[in-house]
């Protein structure tokens, strides 16, 4: 019996070519989520715990977001190099708090690096469906650097301000941790909403 | 075979990193690493550490006089808080160190010495002194306390032009 000819349906064909053409129409999204994943992690640069005195410019002592990763993933506290920070003088006063802000901060920088190499491929027009994973990453980012801020602003309870600043009222703990979050939290939009299309295109074929 | 090599150089790596560390407080690192040293003695047993400070004496609320190896900073570690206090170490040493010089005066014209030694313990002497007056007289009334960190002294030099030398340290 003679085989039959191989023949495509053209409502399927014309859906796949729909399907096909949302996965492209995604490739600005993932473009748009890489730049944010990287101006999250270049916000690293700011200080995630710092004391400032308003009698003085800018802040007397500071660890950014980088040392405080690095003093988590080296288990490092009381080291006095440069790349930590003023990592010791915090840890001095409230360890426990110091402890969980790097911890979080090593978490994120973990969670955006791989959604910044996620979104990379993504923009590369591979793999559409990993905008689902690059969220959920940067979902993650965003949760442990709004509990690295709020473990930084909680040091104004410890004995930091009593006595590293004898109590003067010129001085508080301030953080800016919340600048990598929010922009982890715009990344995350951006992945979600290409997610969401994704999965709507999906269903249809 | 590779892998063999490999493995023993890190090993040698490790044994390398294993030892005490010594250090050499400069006018750049004299601050870091001094404030350092207040908060975590115990990384510091066992290093040799050289450094230069001038000298001053304490004397307690008993009369037992001290005499310290110090430079001038802000109070509290560094906060530019308006306070200013002493910052170094209590030295123990067999012998005699030159006695302290212009102890009063807020300058840099004092007796610098250049020290080689070790911490004697991770443990701080705490001092009860007399606090003193805004006019720089003693307050009989008002005690209060300093800790210091004990440094046993090796060896010691004068330092004769002590102008490159930074009386007040800051981070």
């Amino acid at each position: 019996m003679a085989a039959k000819p191989n023949t495509v349906n053209p409502a399927q064909k014309k859906k796949q070519r729909a399907f096909e053409g949302v996965c492209k129409s995604l490739i600005p999204f993932a473009r748009a989520a890489a730049v944010i994943a990287s101006v999250a992690l270049l916000l690293f640069l700011t200080p995630f715990v710092g004391i400032y005195n308003k009698d003085i410019p800018g802040m007397e002592i500071t660890v950014g977001g980088f040392s405080a990763a690095l003093c988590a993933l080296s288990g490092q506290f009381t080291n006095v190099g440069a790349a930590f920070g003023n990592m010791d003088i915090f840890n001095h006063f409230a360890p426990a708090h110091c402890k969980v802000l790097a911890a979080c901060a090593a978490a994120a920088a973990l969670c955006l690096l791989a959604a910044l190499v996620l979104c990379v491929v993504l923009a590369i027009g591979k793999a559409p469906g990993l905008h689902s994973a690059a969220a959920v990453l940067q979902a993650l980012a965003f949760a442990a650097l709004i509990v690295s801020f709020a473990f930084a602003l909680a040091m104004s309870g410890t004995r930091l301000l009593p006595e590293y600043c004898s109590g003067n009222p010129a001085c508080s703990v301030r953080s800016l941790a919340i600048l990598p979050a929010l922009a982890a939290c715009a990344g995350c939009a951006v992945n979600f909403a290409a997610a969401l299309r994704y999965r709507k295109a999906k269903k249809n074929i | 075979m590779k892998k063999r090599l490999l493995c023993l150089l890190l090993l040698c790596g490790l044994l390398a990193g294993c030892g005490t560390r010594d250090y050499v407080l400069t006018e750049s690192n004299f601050f870091l690493i001094m404030t350092n040293m207040q908060f975590y003695p115990q990384q510091y047993l066992g290093s040799e550490i050289e450094l230069d400070c001038f000298t001053y004496a304490l004397e307690d609320v008993h009369g037992q006089r001290y005499i310290c190896g110090v430079r001038k900073s802000s109070a509290e570690y560094g906060c530019t808080c308006g306070k200013d206090t002493i910052i170094g170490f209590l030295l123990q040493y067999d012998g005699q160190l030159p006695e302290p010089r212009n102890q009063s005066t807020d300058d840099g014209d004092k007796t610098w010495l250049h020290l080689r030694g070790r911490l004697a313990g991770e443990q701080k002497q705490d001092i009860e002194i007399h606090a003193y007056l805004p006019d720089g007289s003693q307050d009989p009334e008002n005690t209060e306390t300093i800790s210091f960190l004990s440094f046993q002294v090796d060896d010691w030099s004068p330092i004769e032009d002590a102008s490159g030398l930074q009386y007040y340290v800051t981070k």
